[in-house]
């Protein structure tokens, strides 16, 4: 066990470095850099925008040398301060890091709570009205564009005023809240980019479900087990389910990494305060510390993901064993 | 389990629901935070109409500040927050006043010598900055140093430069302490737009930030993550707190050195919220909503939809013209690359650019009527120069206008060796090059897209294959500035108060980095060119204002002639807001609807 996971930690290791280095040549072969703005405003001198161009090393087109401004430091745990927002890097990504989790966690929570018991649901009334009313959810969630849900339901909220209209948090009385106030105001505010961002992973891990569960329904110990006279709800949770839970989790793993990552369009969209946002802006702009702790991130959630995944099926599945 | 887990979201969901925040803004007749020490001795008298204490302004802002050091800001966000509400210039600027133009602010008066060679400013006397320290002529000698520090990251240096030495060094004015309330400033030649430079010039107190100046750390100061009350300023409001990615709120500054006619102390408003907001339809959403009490900007598509929400509560104001142009340039660098050579325009190519006559037969071919129509939603007016008729005071009718004319273009481009002589319906140059331009433009703004897609489908009834080609903006700017590598390009340049030949000499200048067709060129590449340089210096040394209007009206003339940019369209500017605030007098130019945020205040 112990072994086992040292060396999937270890493995990580060339992987960041490859994939890091791709970045960074990458965002040294793109065109233009971070000052486009302001080269772009008439009152700002060329002198200047070299005089900032040696400042954060960009002058060079080197891609060992801009890496090297960036691997030494970082290698001592220094990620280095962000262009754009004149603030470390690392402070930047903790500050936002919270707020995506607190979004995605409960999207995720939310799909996953959903998806079993309609995925069961639908396989076990086969191709009756229950089948096809969740199979309607779940296309409608596959098919709708995230950017275009996120509009429609900031569109019903700015209608109805029965939600905000996006935002974390009430961002002018936050200050004069106590603190169950606060949190019955996030929890508020929490609901729609949740039901969006839920209802899209619902619709895939619903599909998964069913059909594992359909799969898993034809099996001959299914029928041993109806045989032995068990009650249906005994040969679902103890026979069934187990067996078809399987793949899930191993997707159950790929969505830890998209945890961080998977929100960009409803969190910009609903102004949410989040990771998403941050790496956009920070790619848009070319902000290079930012996109470059962010590839490190995400790398990490990756292999974390999948190593929780593995974890997670060691336990489930007695047939594996971890080496 | 699951009934109790979705009983408890619903439970809990309904009380949010019930408990949401009361209205936000509510004048409540006395100032929270209050006032401290006296108004100061000769306090700057506001004459308008008088208002009531208490309240909020909520605004939204497309993203975060970079930095609160106003000094090394460059960004429009940094800016909104920052300018005019948090920091104040020696002297005012009324972006609303009829015609905007400048207000003794911090300075009771100033005066230029008759060669405007001198400019001698007095302070007034009394004022505090917003942490209580006196502020007196140190502190405007301070920050004018500090600016000129070639080790200090700033933009607002360039605006002083009046030349160069012999060994190349920039020259800029000798700034001379007369006593504690008198500064004179030495020009090395006249200046009869000093004002515009100094409006440059937010003022930071001596007393916080001399010491990390003089030790080398001034770029370390005034930073985002810093405790926002060592933010210390001039203007009406200081930095209360700030929220990455969520808000910036301002609170009255108790020590603000302006009173109204009735002796009450300004500002009105408790507080200024900045919400950020990226979206655009999430703005309107929350606007319309009640979560954000302005619009300062209405883009045109969105007009006519925004204007459906006024009602008792709601105003929409079309406020004129705006000051901001859009146009398209066409590349006439003669250069060549330094590494291969090779010319950055073919010279078949280069040779039709710098033809005055094809110029012009590109500009009698594009319908702008039907562009501002179009893709301004009827809200936009077209444009022959680079000043729009939204500038009242700049602003000059004796231009060369090219109504639509796809006849006369077709004839022009005749006489200027082109012809159909292979009948694929596009014009081929005697060496039988088909006329082939790409129009570059930047990706991310919707408007600037249709555009040039508009500009190339008027090309191409003409019989110029011309293509829109949206770039990221990044690719745009590195296009147009330093691998000079394109056809043509539609953009647009946003003006700042104060507008006039300060701020717009960089696009006019042969030399300017924004001389689109052309920059940063060492000499003058023709006559024209020359004439309009020359005319630039001449604006800016004479002392004579009536003097100063006749000649920038030259340059005006001589844009619209030549064509370096072929302006095409000037958008109408509207703004929204909530018709609770009194005083709340909107303006074409930035910040369009704050920009006297001392003087706005929440009617009861």
């Amino acid at each position: 066990m112990k072994t086992f996971l040292t060396r999937r930690l270890l493995a990580a290791i060339p992987l960041i470095i490859v994939v890091t280095f791709i970045t960074k040549a990458l965002l040294v072969a793109s065109p233009g850099n971070f000052l486009a703005d302001l080269r772009l405003n008439p009152s700002i001198s060329r002198d200047y925008v070299e005089q900032m161009e040696r400042m954060y090393h960009l002058d060079s087109n080197n891609v060992f040398e801009r890496y090297w401004y960036w691997v030494w430091p970082a290698l001592q745990g220094d990620l280095g301060y962000s262009f754009t927002k004149s603030a470390p890097v690392s402070s930047l990504i903790v500050e936002r890091l919270l707020n995506t989790l607190l979004l995605t966690g409960s999207a995720l929570v939310f799909s996953w709570v959903f998806a079993i018991p309609l995925g069961m649901l639908a396989a076990v009334y086969r191709n009756r009205w229950v089948d096809k009313l969740i199979g309607f959810i779940s296309f409608f969630g596959l098919s709708i564009p995230s950017i275009f849900f996120s509009l429609l339901m900031i569109l019903f909220a700015a209608k109805t005023g029965l939600f905000p209209a996006g935002g974390i948090h009430d961002q002018v009385m936050w200050d004069v809240m106590t603190s169950w106030e606060r949190f019955v105001d996030t929890l508020w505010h929490l609901v729609l980019p949740m039901i969006v961002l839920g209802t899209i992973g619902l619709a895939q891990y619903v599909r998964q479900m069913r059909s594992e569960m359909i799969e898993t329904l034809s099996q001959d110990y299914i029928r041993t087990a109806q045989a032995k006279g068990l009650s249906r709800w005994r040969v679902l949770t103890r026979h069934a389910l187990g067996n078809a839970i399987n793949p899930l989790v191993t997707i159950f793993g790929f969505s830890l990494a998209t945890l961080l990552a998977g929100a960009l369009l409803t969190e910009y969209v609903f102004g949410w305060p989040g990771l998403g946002t941050l790496i956009f802006d920070a790619l848009v702009n070319k902000d290079e510390p930012i996109v470059m702790a962010s590839v490190v991130m995400l790398v990490l959630m990756l292999v974390i993901g999948n190593l929780i995944a593995d974890l997670l099926l060691a336990i489930i599945d007695p047939r594996i064993r971890l080496e | 389990m699951r009934n109790i887990v979705a009983a408890v979201v619903m439970t809990a969901m309904i009380v949010a629901a019930g408990c949401r925040g009361g209205a936000p803004s509510v004048a409540s007749g006395t100032p929270n935070p209050p006032f401290e020490g006296d108004p100061p001795q000769d306090a700057y008298k506001y004459s308008g109409e008088t208002g009531v204490y208490g309240g909020t302004i909520v605004l939204s802002e497309p993203d975060d500040p970079k930095t609160f050091n106003i000094i090394r800001a460059t960004d429009g966000s940094t800016a909104d927050v920052l300018w005019f509400n948090v920091f104040r210039c020696p002297v005012d600027y009324r972006n609303g006043g009829d015609p905007p133009d400048f207000d003794p602010g911090l300075c009771t008066k100033w005066e230029a010598s008759p060669d405007a060679r001198t400019w001698t400013f007095y302070l007034r006397r009394g004022v505090r900055w917003s942490d209580g320290e006196p502020f007196n002529a140190d502190d405007l000698v301070f920050t004018y140093n500090v600016i000129l520090d070639k080790n200090v990251d700033t933009a607002a240096r360039d605006v002083f430069i009046e030349g160069k030495d012999e060994n190349g060094a920039p020259i800029y004015p000798e700034l001379e302490k007369l006593d504690d309330y008198a500064v004179r400033f030495k020009l090395h030649q006249p200046n009869g737009s000093f004002l515009d430079a100094i409006y440059n010039l937010w003022l930071i107190p001596r007393h916080k930030w001399e010491q990390p100046w003089r030790t080398g750390r001034f770029a370390e100061t005034m930073k985002l993550s810093d405790d926002p009350s060592t933010i210390v300023g001039l203007g009406p409001f200081r930095v209360k707190e700030y929220v990455s990615g969520q808000r910036v709120v301002l609170e009255r500054n108790p020590y603000f050195w302006k009173v109204d006619s009735r002796g009450q102390r300004l500002p009105y408003l408790d507080r200024m919220v900045f919400v950020i907001v990226k979206d655009f339809n999430t703005v309107q959403s929350k606007f319309q909503a009640g979560e954000i009490d302005v619009m300062p900007r209405v883009r045109p598509q969105d007009y006519a939809l925004v204007k459906r929400m006024e009602g008792p509560d709601i105003k929409v104001d079309d406020i004129g013209v705006s000051y901001d142009t859009n146009w398209i340039a066409l590349n006439q660098n003669t250069g060549s690359d330094p590494k291969t050579h090779k010319p950055f325009v073919e010279p078949w190519k280069l040779r039709l650019f710098r033809d005055q006559k094809f110029r012009q037969a590109v500009s009698y071919a594009i319908n702008r009527e039907a562009l501002a129509n179009t893709v301004f939603s009827a809200r936009g007016v077209p444009i022959y120069s680079f000043v729009t008729p939204g500038d009242k005071t700049w602003f000059s009718d004796d231009v060369v206008k090219y109504p639509y004319d796809p006849q006369r273009a077709r004839q022009m481009l005749g006489e200027v060796g082109l012809k159909d002589a292979n009948g694929d319906g596009f014009l081929e140059d005697s060496e039988g090059h088909t006329v082939e331009i790409n129009i570059i433009t930047n990706a991310s703004n919707s408007q600037r897209v249709e555009t040039a897609s508009f500009v190339a489908k008027n090309l191409q009834d003409v019989g110029v294959k011309a293509n829109s080609v949206p770039v990221a903006m990044g690719v745009l700017v590195d296009k147009m500035q330093a691998t000079f590598d394109f056809d043509a390009m539609v953009l647009g340049w946003q003006i700042n108060p104060p507008p006039g030949p300060n701020g717009s000499k960089n696009i006019i200048l042969s030399s300017g980095l924004n001389h689109v067709c052309f920059p940063s060129q060492e000499k003058p590449s023709t006559e024209w060119e020359a004439r309009a340089d020359q005319l630039v210096q001449q604006v800016e040394s004479s002392p004579d204002q009536a003097e100063r209007y006749r000649l920038w009206a030259q340059v005006q003339r001589i844009w619209s002639e030549y064509l370096p940019e072929i302006n095409l369209v000037a958008p109408r500017e509207a703004v929204a807001y909530k018709n609770r605030f009194g005083n709340l007098r909107p303006s074409a130019l930035p910040p369009r609807a704050t920009w006297n945020c001392e003087e706005i205040y929440v009617k009861k």
